[in-house]
């Protein structure tokens, strides 16, 4: 056997940290994920592996380039958010982390559909343990409208997979088509995808939950469930028509609703739909260029995204704060953190030298190259909103703007680490591209640093800065909440459900009252009709004689059994001759 | 706050002016990719554009009162 399944060694991890305590468990937990990157690391196409029962052959592990890239900067952000967390001592939430890590692990080398599914499903509901341990009573809500967004993601996806196993028998996980597999199965597989990647409308789960989540439970949340999602998009959907502009569309979605965001995680909750929208979108031009673009943004935006969230969480840590209208002017106290977010501000914000820069601006120019030109230029205006909400506008309420004096708690040092470590890596992978480019699975060649991409990038980034300070006074935070499609089950469906359920009460309680009245009003009359049978003696009574006292009752009863005797005779002799 | 103004001009002039001289060495595929200082209008553009619309619809549309879920309980 010369492998190990990384999510085989983030289950036992899982179940170390469950049985051992304190700095035992912090020794394991590092380790156990330490050692997930590099049992990922020795994956070859060689170690792949099958399952054979009677009649289905699973491939627990399917190792090729694009499953290769995903898996690695899965496991490295696990070791990342590991250490973020490490001062927290909530054992179960540890656990439920690495069990969610190690599902979407395990999405990401599954060969065939059942293992997929079944690692899907078990990532809806560790990553809904997660949003819990955030322990308010806002994530236990947001967590049950998550659950319930992803069952039927999940439902729509099992229907599929089962229409398409039904249709070709065949289990392995290959590029479907309209044609080739029906478009039932098509439809069904890409909207359960499709929830999981967050498209508008399909995407309120995301911004509704990852806020609520704990400070480190929101760093996991942003890297798994939509990065496995674009990853299972790649294999399955590459060159999809519809995914362009469902791309498109949700990379300015998220940009326009970050522009009225408050809330800090939130934002970036948002930011993750728009990036996300890249991607989509780069798997929709189906390029050989386009689709390396979308896997390096997904591995990019993993590394930065969790920085980002690490760095909000820091503010929060320290704050107890979550909105941009009650922070302000906390910079000189927090320098290692406003640098350490920065440099995920400017790597989300494309700028060169940056991660950001190096797989943003593959996507644009693929878009470009395939002859798209409103593709590339709402994409390229989605940029200009990243950086103006990620790194300028955040940044610049929260650490900077007038100060309100809030008094800071001291930010525990394995959260500078870990940050640091995000950072290291944002600038290693922006400053040498051919690390990542290396690790492509397709074949494209593309170079950044050309002057004219550099001189573009820049121009563009200038641009949007001034455009930020003349508006500047129109950009702070306000006390308000934006509707979004969540509404719709939060809004009008509980309505429709509180009316329902009033309506059937109070049908209810008519209809008893009304069977009362009836027995009311029947009741002398009947009781008169079975008087013979009703004639049971009053106990008051019992001391006279009365030879009549037991004739009715016993005489009734008999007549009822001769009576049934009877029935039951005929039945039994005439039961022949019908 | 004159230093930052001062550098950002620097760099939109240099970046104007490589534009310019290095025509050679770009691949455009549309009229906007050989435009000179095409990206620092569309990201001005952009930006001011975002801003207002969103704002525009936030403030018609989509926003309601914080405590509209009325989710805050402890």
């Amino acid at each position: 056997m010369n492998f190990l399944h990384p999510t085989l060694v983030l289950f036992v991890t899982a179940l170390g940290a469950l049985l051992t305590q304190r700095v035992v468990r912090k020794w394991i937990l590092v380790i156990g994920t330490s050692i997930s990157i590099i049992s990922c690391s020795w994956l070859t196409p060689l170690s792949n592996f099958n399952l054979s029962f009677s009649r289905l052959t699973l491939s627990p592990l399917h190792v090729d380039k694009l499953s290769l890239v995903f898996g690695l900067v899965l496991t490295l952000v696990t070791l990342i958010g590991i250490i973020y967390a490490l001062h927290n001592e909530n054992r179960g939430e540890q656990v439920m982390t690495l069990l969610y890590a190690g599902s979407s692990i395990g999405v990401i080398f599954a060969g065939d559909w059942i293992t997929l599914f079944i690692f899907w499903e078990l990532m809806a509901i560790t990553s809904l343990f997660v949003i819990w341990y955030g322990g308010t009573h806002r994530s236990g809500k947001a967590g049950y409208r998550y659950l319930l967004i992803h069952m039927l993601g999940g439902s729509l996806l099992f229907t599929g997979i089962l229409f398409h196993i039904g249709g070709t028998g065949d289990t392995t996980i290959a590029p479907l088509s309209t044609a080739g597999a029906g478009i039932a199965t098509f439809t069904l597989i890409l909207l359960g995808v499709a929830i999981n990647t967050a498209i508008p409308p399909l995407h309120a789960w995301l911004t509704d939950a990852y806020p609520e989540a704990s400070i480190s439970g929101s760093v996991f949340l942003s890297a798994f469930t939509t990065k496995t999602a674009v990853y299972v998009l790649i294999r399955v959907f590459p060159g999809a028509e519809i995914l362009i502009w469902a791309g498109v569309i949700m990379a300015l979605y998220g940009v326009a609703y970050a522009v009225l965001e408050n809330d800090i995680r939130r934002l970036l909750a948002y930011h993750i739909v728009s990036q996300v929208g890249y991607m989509v979108a780069g798997v929709g031009m189906g390029t050989q260029l386009a689709l390396n673009g979308a896997t390096a943004h997904a591995f990019s935006h993993i590394l930065y995204k969790s920085l980002l969230f690490m760095g909000a969480g820091a503010v929060l840590y320290a704050t107890g704060r979550r909105k941009l209208t009650e922070l302000g002017g906390i910079a000189p106290k927090m320098k290692l953190v406003v640098f350490l977010y920065m440099v995920g501000a400017l790597s989300i914000s494309g700028m060169p030298l940056w991660n950001g820069f190096i797989s943003k601006s593959m996507i644009i120019s693929a878009a470009a190259e395939s002859h798209r030109p409103f593709s590339e230029l709402f994409l390229y205006l989605a940029s200009v909103g990243t950086f103006l909400h990620t790194g300028l506008k955040l940044p610049y309420f929260t650490f900077f703007g007038p100060s309100r004096k809030l008094p800071l708690k001291k930010i525990p040092p394995n959260m500078i680490v870990s940050m640091t470590i995000g950072a290291t890596l944002c600038t290693l992978y922006g400053l040498y591209p051919n690390l990542l480019y290396n690790l492509l699975p397709f074949e494209s060649k593309y170079q950044p640093y050309t002057i004219d991409h550099v001189v573009s990038a820049l121009q563009l980034l200038i641009g949007t800065g001034i455009g930020f300070w003349i508006l500047i006074d129109r950009l702070g935070g306000e006390t308000m909440l934006s509707l979004d499609t969540d509404w719709f089950y939060r809004h009008p469906l509980q309505k429709i459900t509180q009316t329902i359920s009033e309506g059937a009460r109070r049908f209810g309680e008519a209809t008893h009252v009304l069977s009362l009245r009836i027995v009311q009003y029947c009741l002398p009359t009947i009781n008169r009709a079975l008087l013979p049978f009703n004639a049971i003696p009053d106990d008051e009574a019992a001391d006279d004689y009365d030879e009549n006292r037991f004739r009715y009752p016993i005489g009734s009863t008999i007549s009822w059994i001769v009576l049934s005797f009877v029935l039951i005779t005929l039945y039994t002799q005439l039961r022949g001759c019908i | 706050m004159k230093g930052p103004w001062i550098v950002i001009s620097l760099v939109v002039i240099a970046s104007l002016i490589l534009e310019l001289t290095l025509q050679d060495s770009k691949h455009p595929i549309y009229w906007w990719h050989h435009l000179p200082g095409f990206d620092f209008a569309y990201g001005l553009a952009g930006c001011i554009t975002i801003v207002l619309l969103s704002k525009w619809l936030g403030t018609f549309f989509i926003q309601r009162p914080d405590s509209y879920y009325n989710d805050d309980r402890v």
